[in-house]
């Protein structure tokens, strides 16, 4: 391992420059037209062309494929109702597992985590045909409803959290005469707030970044930004400009959770979670 | 964990409205595709014709299927070297981390992680595509690597460990930190150098931070669909056809029901092993440290 400061900077600049290196070369591309990326020019990149590029895949096309705009629209309800639903549920399995007995808790528990170990196109295949006998195909409900209610990840990590809660402080509460519901919401909630709120963030954007699902089961019903950058690549495999431009909108929420992430908000998620 | 646990808070009240929508949801996205899946890969169904009962002919089937156990090896060999890959570059990156942190520094390694895998996938398609890819024009020369049966797998693990390394190097600069400085500060009366700290008294006291890497990053690399489905699209000539592509095209395009639902139930069972092996691999291991 080096110890040096100066190969410890080098190594570490060297990192970052393969990380930012191809999100610039990414930026500019979206900024250049097509015929200047057909000539490989990258370097007279301009804000008008920019703009162009994105107002070419923000609205439909002739052939009636849906406009990114659209698909953000769209994209953000779904990854929305999901924070909802599914950092509520986890919260409140959470609650049970930390600070409830019953029978079979540990099996519960184990049966839920493991679930981790089927691979998401195992259960994709099947519950695309389950949801198209029902009818979701194309619908709201169809992309958001299999997985609203159930985060592995999301458990575990609460869990963790609520049990690192000193016990005296719940106890003493109890005392007090507050039930499970009322410990959960004057004690537990505001402790983790922090912490939940990342939780949120992260379910935000593997929603937003969901693709193998969506795909199957969103169509031009209820366009996913995720599927419509998947299509225009396809489409568009020439026009690497306008391509790019929808990119730089699918990476909308990264770049957002990079700006307020990265300050405090990660560092201490990990902190927390270690605990 | 559990010792703590073992007391309840609440001896009076009952868990189950807590639970029950985490049952539900769990019911909805695991029980019934996987009741589904058992099912479905017992019957031969091709999407137009009625469904008729197969008994165990599909998984006879695609186990001798070549094109099935060659997509199984190829997502192996994809999962070998992505796993390698993010974990080396993350421990190096989160030990550095460790020593001097940059908030900054790690939010940048972290920005492939927040971001689509897909739109990954279209950047680095754009990069290195041969005929229309950026690289090729910048260096004047046709980068065949996407259109290389030995090189593209290498492309899609490298650019899986690109993504994720800011991630493990998260995990592990925390985890080093947790570490009770005193043991560092006994081996360095003891004299040992910083590398010789590092992997005699650090690395060991990550055990289950590392246990947890491994699995999950083979795990989801093992499963890589997004990614392959665009920078490859499982190309050239099937050199990156992994087994969820192979599975999700099997039933969607080639409308062998049947067939993919025993791929998958095959696929999963092979992560299941996986998992046991490291599972035994790490026991084995802890065990020799503590003797």
């Amino acid at each position: 391992m080096p110890s040096l400061p100066l190969t410890r900077s080098l190594v570490q600049s060297l990192l970052c420059l393969a990380i930012l290196l191809p999100l610039t070369l990414l930026v500019l591309g979206a900024m250049s037209t097509e015929a200047d990326l057909l000539r490989g020019n990258l370097f007279q990149p301009s804000l008008s062309t920019l703009l162009d590029n994105l107002n070419a895949v923000a609205w439909g096309g002739k052939q009636g494929q849906a406009g990114l705009l659209a698909a953000v629209g769209n994209t953000a309800i779904i990854a929305a109702a999901t924070v909802i639903f599914q950092v509520g549920s986890s919260v409140l399995a959470a609650f049970g597992f930390a600070f409830f007995n019953f029978r079979f808790k540990r099996a519960g528990y184990a049966a839920l985590i493991f679930s981790y170990l089927i691979p998401p196109v195992v259960s994709v295949v099947p519950l695309f045909f389950v949801a198209t006998d029902l009818g979701l195909k194309e619908t709201a409900l169809g992309i958001a409803l299999p997985y609203l209610l159930f985060s592995p990840y999301a458990l575990v990590m609460l869990r963790g959290r609520f049990e690192s809660i000193p016990r005296q402080l719940l106890q003493q509460g109890i005392l007090d005469g507050l039930g499970p519901w009322k410990t959960l919401w004057y004690l537990v909630l505001p402790l983790c707030r922090p912490f939940i709120a990342i939780i949120g963030l992260v379910t935000f954007i593997s929603a937003w970044n969901s693709f193998l699902w969506p795909r199957l089961i969103a169509g031009s019903g209820f366009p996913q930004v995720t599927v419509a950058l998947g299509a225009l690549q396809g489409q568009y495999s020439s026009h690497w400009n306008l391509v790019l431009a929808g990119t730089l909108i699918a990476l909308l929420p990264a770049i957002v959770a990079f700006a307020v992430g990265h300050r405090q908000l990660m560092p201490r998620f990990v902190q927390e979670s270690q605990e | 964990m559990q010792s703590r646990n073992d007391l309840a808070l609440f001896p009076k009240n009952s868990p189950t409205p807590f639970l029950l929508p985490t049952l539900v949801g769990a019911a909805i996205a695991v029980a019934i595709p996987v009741l589904t899946l058992g099912w479905l890969s017992l019957v031969q169904w091709d999407l137009i014709s009625p469904v008729r009962w197969a008994g165990l002919d599909n998984f006879g089937r695609v186990l001798s299927d070549a094109a099935f156990l060659q997509s199984l090896g190829i997502s192996f060999y994809i999962s070998i070297w992505a796993t390698l890959l993010q974990l080396a570059i993350g421990t190096l990156a989160g030990y550095l981390q460790w020593t001097k942190a940059s908030r900054l520094v790690s939010g940048i390694y972290l920005l492939p992680w927040f971001a689509a895998p897909v739109a990954i996938g279209v950047i680095w398609k754009w990069l290195l595509t041969p005929e229309t890819g950026i690289l090729s024009k910048l260096l004047g020369t046709r980068l065949d690597i996407l259109t290389s049966g030995s090189l593209a797998p290498l492309a899609v693990a490298s650019v899986s460990a690109w993504l994720g390394f800011g991630y493990t190097a998260m995990f592990v600069a925390a985890g080093l930190r947790s570490i009770p400085t005193d043991t560092i500060e006994a081996a360095k009366l003891d004299g040992a150098s910083g590398r010789q700290i590092f992997w005699g008294v650090q690395l060991p006291q990550l055990g289950t931070l590392a246990l947890f890497l491994v699995v999950t990053t083979s795990l989801q690399t093992m499963g890589l669909f997004d990614i392959v489905y665009v920078l490859t699209g499982g190309g050239p000539l099937g050199a990156t056809d992994t087994a969820a592509l192979h599975i999700a095209n099997s039933a969607l395009y080639q409308f062998d029901v049947g067939g993919s639902a025993a791929s998958a139930v095959a696929f999963t069972a092979l992560e299941v092993i996986v998992f046991l092996v490291q599972v035994l691999v790490y026991r084995r291991l802890t065990r020799r440290y503590r003797a």
